[in-house]
């Protein structure tokens, strides 16, 4: 039986491929294949410039496409490394390798430990030398090591585990190491397990992981098809979905922390600047946003004037800017599919959908909805997710630059 | 013929007329009942004799016993609950007594019950034999130690635990902030369960709601109660934990059960907070239960309930973890047999504003049997 339950809430749901972590559902990328399937005959590579998870990567594989796959957050692209197929054999051996070696595994002498911090020194301490261990294993193979460590490491955090809240979790208080060793061959085996299960059904295994910043961005090459899926304006911070990794990877791997000062949708409101927007459909949400606040308390309409104004700005202002990046990495006549669900607040649709169309069409692109369908999702994160997405429009969204 | 025995694997029987029998786990700290036609068979089971028992009936009392780590929800009804439904009446037959053995503490809980006798008047002195041989006399599968803290008065504890053992299991209910190993030698001895009262997996809302006598130990005090349970459970003594449901932590309760679970405790053992019956106490009890957001005791009350509810949805007892909510009566009932320092039977009398005293011949003229069966061995009903 599938435990896995020492485990963050998020790699266990990408473990066991529990849905409220896919960037994309099943049906839409069907919906997609079947488009490209019936109407083009030369797609040999499939782009993807804001990856997560990388679930675009692992739908087109077992259809035989190549992808290239970019992502800002470093976690979500070493998930993405983990299951590109193309390192599976490699990533096998050295799980072998390292379970064979049990016996010689570092030893944690503290049971457990108290903290205001994420990590106390005994864990940052063990975490340094269970990295070595698999540096050693992988023939330093720095990439698949943090790789494999990654997903773990949560296991030695002092932090509050709420299954209902996953980004903001407060951190600090008890961490018990009992028995981590017997979590990390579980948590080993069950890798191991899933990856075996899925190298049968990959029928093509060339896929680039890119770490960067779409913004920042530098690739030779264009790209004909594009399949991706914007953040989206839920306020929830997914910088902060993997503080607890990206706080290892920022002070025991790297030497230098990552900026998310450009992550779309991420909440942090203050101190942030935006530009001109120019989609019509965005300016009419924040107008309107801006009208009601008029009719509010005094709270709730500074709130939206001090908060979510300026959020939804940024974030509608952002996502242009990055497909204007995207147009630039695009061949002539490059076909692309977005998905994307439209969310509602305070009784107002936010119009990503519309944006997103309006945006294309203000870059010279013909831009049509090929699916907007009602739908009403009941995500398993929890009550407050719930009540953010309770009922939303969804559009898979299909553009031909000229 | 006597009624309680300690059988040869350690598992503590208590033969009940008309009922069938109650066993005490010393290994798990739990309870079970099992149906009359199944006594024979448990009694061998619990002998190393040949024995012919469903498999779920071995796997429950098996639960705890070095070695044997299969998982699966507890059942505390066995072979099941049906199999009782034909007793309408339950025999006025004691389950547990809880001795508080000391009126003294080095803790002051905002909601502390005993509160009303700790510290404030000395009890008469009293033959820790004659006691131990009182509360013997209604033959308990097990007796609760418990106070105020017991481990304060260390030779007393001793004196009970060697009066009692073997005879009836024994449960030590401490703060766990003090921790002797002499007295830990005498709990492998008699197989006691040791069960440790913990609010929170940060110091500082612990200490907020259970805070030190002395001020100068809050700091440490999370820190000392985990080492402790630590070398309780490297002593292979079990582990309970006791946590108090308040506004401070309803929120925290999966957390709670995640790490106690992930450090080898054996259970977790919530209770719902009942108010104090000391009028001096209101104002502290209101510390742990209001804040800018609920500003009644019902709001609270309501929000404990709710927090708890959506805690039992998602989370069970299980073989490798027991959880067990502990219900305040809601109404007048009382459930537990209380033998206060001095040796006399009282019970909780949680709305009075004192404790009821009961004599010790009829013990359920004013414990009401049902609730007092309910709190060891969970629901009656299915
Ligand atoms: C009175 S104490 C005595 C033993 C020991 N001093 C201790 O704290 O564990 C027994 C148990 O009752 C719990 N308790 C105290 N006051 C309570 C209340 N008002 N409602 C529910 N449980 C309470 C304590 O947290 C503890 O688990
Ligand atoms: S330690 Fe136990 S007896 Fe002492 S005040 Fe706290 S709950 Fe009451």
């Amino acid at each position: 039986m599938i435990q896995l339950e020492n485990i963050s809430h998020v790699y266990r749901g990408l473990l066991l491929r529990s849905r409220a972590f896919a960037s994309f559902k099943r049906d839409e990328l069907d919906i997609i294949s079947e488009d490209i399937i019936s109407q083009y005959n030369d797609v040999d590579e499939i782009f993807d410039p804001m990856s997560g998870y990388g679930g675009g990567m692992y739908y087109f594989a077992r259809k035989g496409y190549k992808t290239t796959n970019v992502e800002l957050n470093p976690p979500a692209y070493y998930w993405q490394v983990l299951i590109n197929p193309q390192n599976t054999e490699s990533i096998i051996k050295i799980i072998n390798s390292i379970l064979a070696y049990r016996d010689k595994w570092p030893i944690l002498h503290e049971k457990f430990s108290i903290s205001d911090e994420i990590f106390a020194e005994p864990a940052i301490k063990h975490i340094r030398f269970l990295y070595e261990m698999i540096l050693n294993r992988s023939k330093k193979n720095d990439l698949l090591s943090i790789s494999i460590l990654l997903p773990f490491v949560s296991r030695f955090a002092n932090y509050i585990k709420s299954s209902t809240n996953i980004t903001h979790f407060k951190h600090g208080g008890f961490c018990s190491y009992v028995g981590w060793d017997d979590d990390f061959e579980e948590y080993l085996n069950i890798l191991q397990e899933r990856l075996l299960l899925d190298v049968v059904n990959f029928k093509e295994s060339n896929h680039k992981n890119i770490l960067s910043d779409l913004m920042n961005l530098d690739l030779s090459d264009k790209f004909k098809f594009f399949v991706t899926s914007p953040p989206y304006p839920n306020y929830r911070d997914y910088s902060k979905l993997f503080k607890i990794e990206n706080w290892i990877l920022d002070n025991i791997i790297y030497s230098k922390p990552t900026d998310f000062k450009y992550m779309i949708g991420s909440n942090n409101v203050s101190g942030k600047k935006f530009g001109d927007i120019q989609s019509n459909k965005s300016n009419i949400f924040l107008t309107t946003l801006l009208d009601k606040s008029k009719k509010l308390t005094k709270k709730s309409r500074r709130d939206i004037e001090t908060y979510y104004h300026p959020y939804f700005s940024q974030y509608f202002y952002n996502l242009q800017e990055a497909y204007k990046k995207l147009d630039s990495l695009l061949e002539r006549n490059a076909i692309g599919y977005i998905v994307v669900n439209d969310n509602i607040t305070r009784d107002i649709i936010i119009p990503v959908g519309a944006s997103i169309c309006d945006i294309f069409r203000n870059l010279g692109f013909d831009a049509d909805d090929i699916d907007a369908s009602q739908i009403n999702h009941f995500g398993n994160i929890g009550k407050m997710a719930k009540r953010i997405n309770s009922q939303h429009t969804r559009h898979i969204i299909k553009v031909c630059k000229k | 013929m006597q009624k309680v025995s300690k059988t040869n694997i350690g598992l503590f029987v208590k033969l009940i007329d008309n009922f069938g029998c109650v066993v005490f786990s010393p290994f798990s700290g739990l309870f079970f009942a099992i149906a009359q036609p199944y006594i024979n068979d448990v009694v061998a089971f619990c002998n190393n004799k040949t024995y012919n028992l469903p498999d779920h009936v071995v796997d429950n009392l098996s639960i705890g016993i070095k070695g044997y780590d299969k998982r699966f929800e507890i059942q505390h009804w066995l072979p099941k609950i049906e199999s009782f439904s034909a007793q309408e009446v339950l025999p006025e037959d004691p389950l547990v007594v809880n001795w508080l053995i000391t009126n003294k503490c080095n803790f002051e809980c905002k909601y502390c019950y005993a509160s009303d006798v700790i510290d404030k008047k000395e009890f008469d002195p009293v033959e820790v034999k004659e006691v131990a041989l009182k509360i013997l006399y209604h033959e308990p599968v097990a007796v609760t130690l418990s106070g105020g803290e017991p481990l304060l008065e260390k030779q007393k504890l001793i004196d009970a635990i060697s009066e009692l053992g073997n005879k009836t299991g024994i449960i030590v209910d401490t703060n766990g902030y003090i921790y002797d190993q002499e007295i830990v030698e005498l709990f492998k001895r008699y197989n006691v369960v040791v069960r440790v009262s913990l609010d929170s997996l940060h110091n500082k809302i612990n200490s907020c709601i259970r805070p030190a006598k002395n001020p100068i130990l809050d700091k440490q005090v999370l820190n000392v109660i985990m080492s402790n349970i630590q070398e309780y459970l490297s002593n292979e003594i079990p582990v309970l934990v006791h946590t108090v449901v308040t506004s401070l932590n309803a929120s925290n309760l999966e957390d709670l059960y995640d790490k106690f679970s992930r450090f080898g405790v054996n259970g977790l053992r919530l209770f719902r907070v009942v108010t104090p019956n000391n009028e001096n106490q209101q104002s502290d009890f209101k510390e742990v239960m209001l804040s800018k957001s609920i500003t009644t005791l019902e709001k609270a009350q309501k929000n404990i309930n709710d927090k708890l509810k959506s805690f039992l949805r998602d989370i069970k007892s299980n073989s490798r973890f027991s959880l067990q909510i502990v219900d305040s009566s809601s109404d007048s009932k009382n459930s537990v047999i209380l033998v206060l320092p001095n040796g006399e039977f009282y019970t909780e009398n949680m709305f009075g504003n004192s404790k009821i005293k009961i004599g010790n011949t009829n013990l359920f003229k004013k414990v009401d049997l049902k609730r007092h069966y309910m709190r060891y061995l969970g629901k009656l009903d299915n």
